[in-house]
């Protein structure tokens, strides 16, 4: 007797669980690829877990879907989710209506459709979700994966904009300056430097005599001058040479100033000396004239 | 430089009393006084956080602002049904209030109604039509969705941002649970980020009536659903969006989730609103710079100017803050531009390793300045979602070579000193031979004779 009552229990228990956990029952789901003049491009006989795969569509074409709810309750949510297989993932979800016969049934027409579609040709899983809160249970059907096309002129995905970082910028500098060769130069610094053999050349030509050279040594005013003159001619050069590899102006114009004063009055003496001397020479030859 | 970093941070220390930068005076309005015992778990949580809570129905007429100075820090919206705004406010006094400074948290519910519709709508935020509840018949609640499978059960590990500045992942003991409507964003605007969006099976759809079938389309679906988003405007005010006054009740706090054919956990909102309100209340994530040092390789100071091509190290310090105290900030994002019109160059600043006395980030790069002189700006423009906005600019010169900056000696100028030098020691040589030399006197006399 025992026995019995806890059988009955549990069969009571078991048809009570089943009335709560009622699940969604969908049958007939049929699904259609139809060209825009009404010719179907493929047809499919849809049956729970089985997929399709590889599927196609043209971005004109007409997906035709239609199932049978045998539930006493009509579904809330009878849906298919299109979700693009790409980086994106991006998500459409396309509603049938059904009758109280439990017909369902959508045309989703590509062309018209969710924008979503139109970015371009796109591979897409499909799932069809059927639920509503009179039952607990969902059904969830994954019915495979369509190609769509997209259309001839896609448009473009409006990208989400957020703050990165920001591809890192290398400045380009100018290249140096071209140069030409420096065996062409140093052939030109010879060049530069060939009047000197020239002037030596001729120079030895004439047999110059430092007569006048010697003869100063004895004479210690001339020769004081000869040096200091010399010697702030240097000078003066020095100053252009250090102006050219270190020295500012103003310093330059400082030291130029005190040398040239210099240079000019002992010039003058060393100037008179050489008029002296050639007034004396043509003097001298007039005289052996006569 | 010294002093001024020491200067700052006591300006931090004197800061760091409180626990939100922006301050504790937090104005709360309600639909009804009656509703405060919803949220007795919000309030204790807030003013554990020494916030100064003033409750408000939308009856009581308030101002945000007196003489030009806000009158509160912070402002929550938990008056879905507000037909319109108590006297005293409105949209643009809301506005003004985050132009201010001031932060705003929004909850919405399926009763949304239209002056904090048009107020979200200001920022992007667009709530789906009145009396649309987001329905999820796969992800409900079995407790709380039973009727209407509109509590939803959404999972933060695939369904919420990544940001840690904002919510962190790791902090959240289970799932949140979402009563309410749902919004979408514009993709366009960077200031707004999304923070906990639907499952891909959830729909936004009118949850009066559900006996008829949803036999459109949904406006929106799936992750196209923004549930709970964020923005932070230009100023740093910020402000977040909730579909759901529920998500932040008493009885979603304690709740225990369980979805269909899953077992019971443990909700994560109380957790996921605590680390929402830090973060809108200017508790976290709130960056400063600190310090920007400039100078040429092998100085310490900054130049009166740069040259073109100067070799320069240029260092930034940031500091973040959060738990009421300054620490160093860490990333290894930190850009530096130098702006002239455009970005001349970008480079990623490295940062200097942190140890136990390090109170800033201290970020940092040396690098060669163009060879295009004219008036730089030195800019670290550091914007990320959920962080502060750093945009600190440093005004620089960059010169040209003056006249005797360029190469002095060029071996292909050879010629020309050559020339010049030769002509020096022709000088001196002529004019010895002229002073001191002569021709033989007695040779010329007999040619002449």
């Amino acid at each position: 007797m025992a026995k019995f009552k806890s059988l009955l229990l549990v069969t009571l228990l078991a048809s009570l669980s089943t009335a709560i956990a009622e699940s969604w029952k969908v049958q007939d789901i049929n699904l259609i690829i139809a060209a825009p003049g009404g010719n179907k491009k493929a047809e499919h006989k849809l049956e729970y877990p089985n997929a399709v795969q590889d599927l196609t569509a043209d971005s004109t074409d007409v997906f035709k879907f239609s199932f049978k709810i045998d539930n006493k309750e009509k579904p809330h949510q009878a849906m298919v989710v299109f979700q693009s297989q790409d980086e994106f993932q991006d998500e459409i979800m396309v509603a049938a209506s059904v009758k109280s016969s439990g017909k369902g049934r959508f045309d989703l027409n590509f062309n018209k459709a969710d924008a979503k579609f139109k970015y371009g040709t796109r591979k897409y899983a499909m799932t069809f979700l059927v639920g509503g809160p009179k039952i607990e249970e969902p059904y969830k059907y994954t019915l495979g994966n369509i190609e769509v096309k997209g259309p001839s002129n896609p448009t473009t995905r409006p990208a989400r904009l957020h703050y990165q970082a920001q591809p890192e910028i290398h400045h380009q500098f100018r290249p140096d300056q071209k140069l030409i060769n420096t065996a062409i130069s140093g052939l030109f610094t010879f060049l530069v430097l060939t009047p000197f053999a020239v002037l030596f050349f001729f120079w030895s030509k004439l047999d110059i005599k430092f007569e006048p050279f010697q003869a100063i040594t004895s004479k210690p005013f001339d020769l004081i001058n000869a040096i200091v003159f010399f010697g702030s001619i240097a000078g003066i050069e020095f100053v252009f040479y250090s102006y050219w590899t270190h020295v500012t102006l103003f310093p330059v114009l400082q030291a130029l100033g005190g040398l040239s004063v210099v240079a000019f009055i002992s010039g003058r003496y060393v100037l008179s000396a050489v008029q002296t001397r050639r007034l004396q020479r043509t003097a001298g030859s007039a005289k052996k004239e006569l | 430089m010294r002093a001024s970093i020491l200067l700052s941070t006591l300006a931090m220390a004197l800061v760091a009393q409180a626990t939100s930068l922006t301050g504790l005076r937090t104005l709360v309005l309600l639909d009804t006084l009656d509703d405060v015992l919803i949220y007795t778990e919000l309030w204790s949580d807030l003013e554990g956080r020494h916030f100064n809570l003033t409750l408000n129905d939308v009856s009581t007429p308030v101002s945000l602002t007196k003489y030009d100075r806000r009158l509160y820090d912070h402002l929550i919206f938990l008056a879905p049904n507000m037909k319109e705004y108590p006297k005293g406010m409105n949209a643009k006094e809301v506005i003004g209030f985050m132009a201010e400074g001031g932060n705003v948290i929004l909850a919405g519910s399926s009763e949304l109604a239209n002056p904090l519709r048009e107020l979200s709508r200001e920022f992007d935020v667009e709530f789906d039509n009145r009396y649309t509840s987001v329905l999820d018949h796969f992800n409900y609640d079995k407790e709380l969705g039973q009727a209407k499978h509109d509590t939803i059960v959404v999972d933060p590990s695939s369904h919420m941002s990544k940001i840690d500045a904002i919510v962190p992942q790791d902090k959240l003991p289970g799932p949140i649970l979402f009563r309410g409507i749902g919004h979408s964003v514009n993709p366009k605007n960077s200031l707004l980020t999304p923070i906990l969006w639907a499952p891909q099976e959830a729909y936004s759809w009118e949850s009066v009536n559900l006996d008829e079938s949803a036999d459109q389309d949904p406006l929106i679906a799936g992750k196209d659903i923004s549930l709970v988003s964020v923005m932070q405007a230009r100023n740093n005010a910020r402000i977040a969006f909730l579909g759901s006054t529920d998500m932040l009740s008493d009885a979603f706090f304690s709740a225990s989730p369980k979805k269909q054919g899953d077992k019971e956990t443990v909700s994560g909102n109380r957790k996921f609103i605590e680390e929402l309100t830090k973060w809108t209340f200017q508790e976290k994530s709130a960056l400063d710079v600190v310090a920007v040092q400039h100078h040429k390789v092998g100085e310490e100071e900054a130049p009166a100017h740069y040259r073109i091509k100067d070799n320069m190290t240029y260092t930034i310090s940031l500091a973040e803050y959060h738990e009421g105290e300054w620490h160093p900030f860490s990333a290894d994002d930190v850009q530096l531009e130098l702006i002239m019109l455009d970005p001349y160059v970008r480079k990623t600043l490295e940062q200097l390793e942190l140890n136990d006395q390090s109170t800033v980030g201290t970020f940092t790069t040396t690098l060669q300045l163009p060879d295009q002189y004219g008036v730089f700006k030195f800019m670290v423009n550091y914007k990320r979602p959920g962080l502060t906005y750093i945009e600190s600019v440093t005004t620089v010169g960059i010169h040209p070579f003056r006249h005797d900056q360029y190469p002095r000696f060029i071996s292909q100028a050879k010629p020309y000193y050559t020339s010049a030098a030769s002509m020096g020691v022709g000088l001196l040589v002529f004019s010895f031979v002229y002073l001191w030399g002569g021709l033989d006197s007695t040779v010329k006399t007999t040619k002449k004779a």
